[in-house]
């Protein structure tokens, strides 16, 4: 194995871990600031986490979030140079972190900031020209997907919870009590900002429709001409679809 | 996607006899007001790794920015000294980001952040060794060739030493410029910083540095603590990061574009403006 491989390696292994293996390539005088990287590491992560989940933080608490941060970081590390394209499965490890488990809609209200977040660097709208579909040809429609669509399904206010945090009318939320009220909400790209719509359950399962055949134009022609327009008027109503 | 530039958008030049060129890189904080404003700099410097992605907030602003000034392109996610395999589709994108803003210097960082395909998302040090020095001549070249354009090298700041290091960091540097052609990223901030830390006098490192080898200075600020200084870009530069730096305009030339860095406690801009003239006057002083 290449000198290099094995430090990098011990180095790494270092990082998420207590071995301190690494310690015997290291001058001895120095020996005592290897943990500077360690604390690098585990502060560069909390960090990233906070700047995505800000409310969670809030609701957490800055230690709380920084010890659940710390666990997450150190399992489940970054596969991405990107930092900003972390952070993915942090909802689901909030959710199965056993404190966690007594706030049911963590899980829901953290993918909700995390899509917020990916809303905002997401690649350019695509495109979808109607003009092949029988009934739809007169038109000559053609639409934009909204940027950085993502759709979220909850049995809490989820939007209702975010924004009551966001806006800070909420500060004690240890004994804060949460109906179940089922959303179903929208998160998108507008103007170069995230934003989220609620809406109905049949406009969902459309959209829902729309992004599991990757808007595929004979996919679409399915639901009949009529019926598609129909759908993609509320949509462009709701600012989700726009017409080019 | 589309070129970013119009007949307007500026192309960085050096004019012999001309004071300083300081510039400072762009940070989220100061986005509208600089779009308001439109401070007179000569650059602006980007964080490569902010404007991968096609769309959002980012890639609205440096499409304003781009009209009006040239732009530094300075990444964070190469992991250049990497025994991993070079991950293909962020050069990728980082060349398509180059098609699209046309940068004058593409930068990144002397040193390694994954292994095993886990990303650290820091600039974690190399052992300087003939195996390393081979390893970073093979992965220039090839990013350049993917590129398309000159990768300028930042030397990094860092806390330990190896065991098993064969050069002086000043002399690895220097068999990198000369062996590769790249010219460096001069970080006068880190200089100082592992001088206090591994007890150099820092004029040695300058002297070893080639002349016509530094493309873009950095500089930044520093943390005491205890008997070594945390590199934390998070105060003002000290005043014996400025005076490395006024020797280091005289060796490497008097209009070498300088980036002043500022990531954490980032002041306002005003507050930044007015840093950025205490240096100028500290350098023509």
């Amino acid at each position: 194995m290449p000198k290099c491989l094995e430090l990098q390696n011990l180095f790494a292994e270092y990082l998420v871990s207590k071995s301190e293996r690494i310690a015997d390539k290291i001058e001895d005088q120095y020996r005592n600031r290897l943990s500077i990287y360690k604390n690098n590491f585990l502060l560069n992560g909390e960090e990233t986490l906070a700047q995505i989940f800000p409310v969670v933080r809030m609701l957490f608490g800055v230690s709380r979030f920084f010890e659940v941060s710390k666990n997450y970081v150190e399992s489940l590390p970054a596969t991405l140079p990107n930092r900003e394209e972390w952070g993915d499965e942090f909802p689901a490890f909030l959710a199965e972190s056993l404190a966690q488990r007594q706030i049911g809609y963590v899980f829901d209200l953290a993918q909700l900031e995390l899509y917020l977040f990916q809303a905002v660097r997401a690649r350019a709208a695509r495109p979808m020209k109607l003009s092949d579909l029988e009934g739809a040809s007169a038109a000559n429609p053609h639409f934009d997907l909204i940027p950085g669509l993502a759709l979220l399904k909850s049995e809490f206010p989820v939007d209702e919870l975010y924004e009551s945090h966001v806006s800070g009318r909420i500060h004690e939320v240890e004994n804060f009590e949460v109906k179940p009220e089922p959303r179903r909400l929208v998160i998108f790209q507008k103007d170069g900002s995230a934003v989220y719509v609620a809406i109905e359950n049949d406009t969902f399962e459309f959209i829902q429709f729309l992004r599991a055949h990757g808007w595929n134009e004979t996919e679409l022609a399915k639901f009949g001409a009529d019926n598609l327009i129909r759908h993609l008027r509320r949509c462009l109503d709701l600012g989700i679809i726009t017409h080019g | 996607m589309e070129n970013l530039l119009n007949p307007r958008s500026p192309k960085f030049e050096k004019c012999e006899g001309q004071s300083p060129l300081l510039g400072f890189g762009l940070r989220r904080s100061h986005y509208d007001e600089v779009l308001q404003s439109r401070p007179g700099l000569p650059f602006f410097e980007l964080i490569t790794d902010n404007y991968l992605s096609a769309g959002g907030e980012d890639q609205e602003v440096l499409t304003r920015v781009r009209k009006d000034y040239p732009i530094f392109l300075h990444g964070v996610g190469l992991s250049l000294g990497s025994t991993d395999p070079l991950n293909e589709l962020y050069l990728k994108n980082v060349r398509d980001l180059i098609d699209r803003c046309e940068p004058t210097f593409v930068s990144d960082h002397i040193s390694w952040g994954s292994v095993g395909g886990r990303y650290f998302h820091d600039l974690l040090p190399l052992p300087f060794t003939m195996e390393v020095l081979q390893r970073l001549l093979e992965r220039t070249a090839r990013i350049q060739e993917i590129l398309g354009q000159e990768l300028v090298l930042e030397n990094v700041s860092s806390y330990v030493r190896f065991k098993e290091d064969e050069f002086t960091e000043w002399g690895f540097l220097r068999e990198l410029v000369q062996r590769s052609g790249c010219r460096l990223l001069l970080d006068v901030n880190n200089v100082f910083v592992n001088s206090v830390n591994f007890s150099f006098d820092p004029k040695v490192f300058l002297e070893a540095i080639p002349e016509n080898s530094v493309a873009q200075i950095h500089i930044a600020g520093a943390k005491k603590v205890e008997n070594f200084y945390l590199d934390d870009h998070g105060s003002a530069p000290s005043d014996a990061a400025i005076a490395l730096l006024t020797l280091a305009l005289t060796r490497f030339g008097r209009t070498t574009p300088v980036i002043l860095e500022w990531d954490n406690n980032i002041p306002s801009l005003p507050e930044l403006l007015a840093e950025r003239e205490r240096i100028l006057s500290c350098l023509n002083a």
